[in-house]
């Protein structure tokens, strides 16, 4: 299997699970990390602030987990599965940008403790198409 | 699909392409914060292809331009620049815009957004006049190269001597083939020069000779934070037909003693009455970032609302420009209501960074 899937600039690491709203979650890792696609930094672009929750929030699946600050724009990111979080990446308050420069690495957001809702979540493949329909 | 510049097919494969009032525009090709920093400290270039373009011909044109405009056109020397506003019959702003004369002939750019507006706001008022009025938008093309390096990337490519181009005056020169008028004028706060030319055939090759030659090219996101942060307004946003220029502290362009122009009469009335409400610059100290639309407040009480806000990579906080209804001094502490959150802010002076450190003004080092 490839590390990679390409849609035209975009890169989908394998080894992930997506949600349809862009964002990732590691779900082979103790505590997964969650974070946002590269089709999601490049679309918003050029993040200079970030509003993580606090460790021990809990989140429905599809809540807003945390907003995404650009020059020219605000996103909200949302759950992908239903969640507490146990640790946030306190790096990007200082450096946003770390998102942009390598989404899927040192721009992870947050590490959560799964609690469920994990089942309708894409695979690599699956989330391609979703970035290929926004091309 | 919306309208194109002679230039869309470089900014399609290099950049990212946005609707700009009705343009498919480069808002942007390698970021916006890149961008910004590239004009600051050394030069990029912008096209502005998809502004307005009108020329004024006929004897009587800097009459009519002085009728039609707040400023004194008919006093520029031949080459020279003035920034102007035309104002309704109730001193609303309908654009700015910045004329050039030549020798009789004055070349009139407007805002995109207003193209045909102010088309035809002039040729409603020609009557009684001897003048002729050509619109260029879409035969020629138009850059803007700006940054304190500017004049080091343009020198090698033109004929025309820059060092000794001052401020809002203009030279014929020509680049790559294409005579161009260049005038040392912008909207970055920046020195820089504009570029205009009605060779459009030309405009990629001046283009790629520009960024060979030093020069980044910047999007439309960059300029709209530039130009926020040198505390110019924005046509649509800032100022509009019910902003009057003393409100949008415009008034230096405003020449109440010329005999007639249109909306003197409000003016005057205006400018003795006083207004209640002036655009404000403020800059935030919590980290938050003011947006178009958002309320002002001191005390807990509303006192206005955003016009433009961004977040200034060269301030590195959110700075924002709004009308409010009070005079406060700059440092005065306000809020901005950022999604139900009221963060703090100071009232600032325009523009908002250094003057010794940017623009072009900045001391030399």
């Amino acid at each position: 299997m490839p590390a990679t899937i390409k849609v035209g600039d975009n890169v989908i690491k394998a080894g992930l699970r997506y949600a349809p709203t862009h964002e990732w979650i590691n779900l082979q890792e103790r505590s997964p990390r969650v974070g946002i696609s590269d089709y999601a930094q490049r679309t918003l672009h050029d993040l200079v602030y970030v509003e993580l929750p606090k460790v021990g929030q809990s989140f429905k699946k599809g809540a807003t987990l945390c907003s995404l600050e650009s020059i020219k724009a605000v996103a909200e990111v949302y759950a992908p599965v239903d969640c507490t979080v146990v640790e946030v990446n306190d790096a990007l308050s200082e450096k946003p940008e770390l998102i942009n420069k390598d989404p899927y690495g040192e721009g992870w957001l947050v590490k959560v403790s799964v609690k469920g809702g994990g089942d309708s979540l894409l695979t690599p493949e699956a989330y391609a198409e979703v970035v290929k329909k926004q091309l | 699909m919306g309208r194109r510049t002679p230039l869309f097919g470089f900014h399609s494969s290099h950049g990212h392409i946005g609707d700009f009032v009705g343009f498919d525009m480069p808002l942007w090709y390698e970021g916006i914060v890149l961008e910004v920093t590239s004009v600051r400290e050394r030069a990029g270039l912008f096209d502005i292809s998809h502004m307005g373009k009108a020329r004024f011909e006929g004897k009587e044109a800097g009459r009519f331009l002085d009728h039609l405009t707040t400023n004194e056109v008919s006093t520029l020397q031949p080459l020279q620049a003035r920034y102007c506003l035309l104002c309704n019959e109730d001193g609303g702003i309908l654009d700015d815009v910045i004329v050039v004369r030549f020798g009789e002939e004055y070349q009139v750019v407007w805002n995109a957004s207003n193209r045909e507006k102010n088309l035809k706001w002039s040729m409603g008022h020609l009557k009684g006049f001897d003048v002729k009025i050509e619109e260029l938008s879409d035969r020629s093309f138009m850059f803007a190269l700006q940054g304190p390096l500017a004049q080091k990337v343009l020198q090698p490519l033109c004929d025309a001597d820059l060092a000794g181009l001052k401020r809002f005056r203009g030279t014929w020169g020509e680049v790559r083939g294409a005579e161009c008028l260049i005038t040392r004028t912008g909207y970055t706060g920046e020195d820089g020069f504009e570029i205009f030319s009605t060779h459009p055939e030309r405009a990629e090759k001046v283009w790629t000779a520009m960024l060979s030659s030093g020069a980044v090219p910047a999007g439309l996101g960059a300029r709209d934070v530039l130009r926020t942060e040198a505390g110019f307004p924005l046509y649509g946003h800032d100022i509009n037909e019910a902003i009057n220029p003393f409100e949008a502290r415009l008034e230096f362009a405003v020449k109440l003693e010329k005999p007639d122009f249109l909306g003197k009469d409000a003016l005057l009335k205006i400018s003795k009455e006083g207004v209640r409400r002036r655009r404000t610059g403020i800059r935030m100290v919590d980290r938050a970032i003011p947006r178009e639309g958002f309320e002002i407040l001191l005390g807990g009480k509303e006192i206005g609302h955003v016009t433009s806000g961004t977040y200034s990579p060269t301030l590195k906080t959110g700075i924002a420009m709004g009308y409010i209804n009070v005079e406060l001094a700059p440092g005065t502490e306000v809020f901005i209501d950022i999604r139900g959150r009221e963060s703090r802010g100071v009232v600032s002076g325009m523009p908002f960074y250094d003057t010794e450190r940017y623009g072009w003004k900045r001391k030399q080092t």
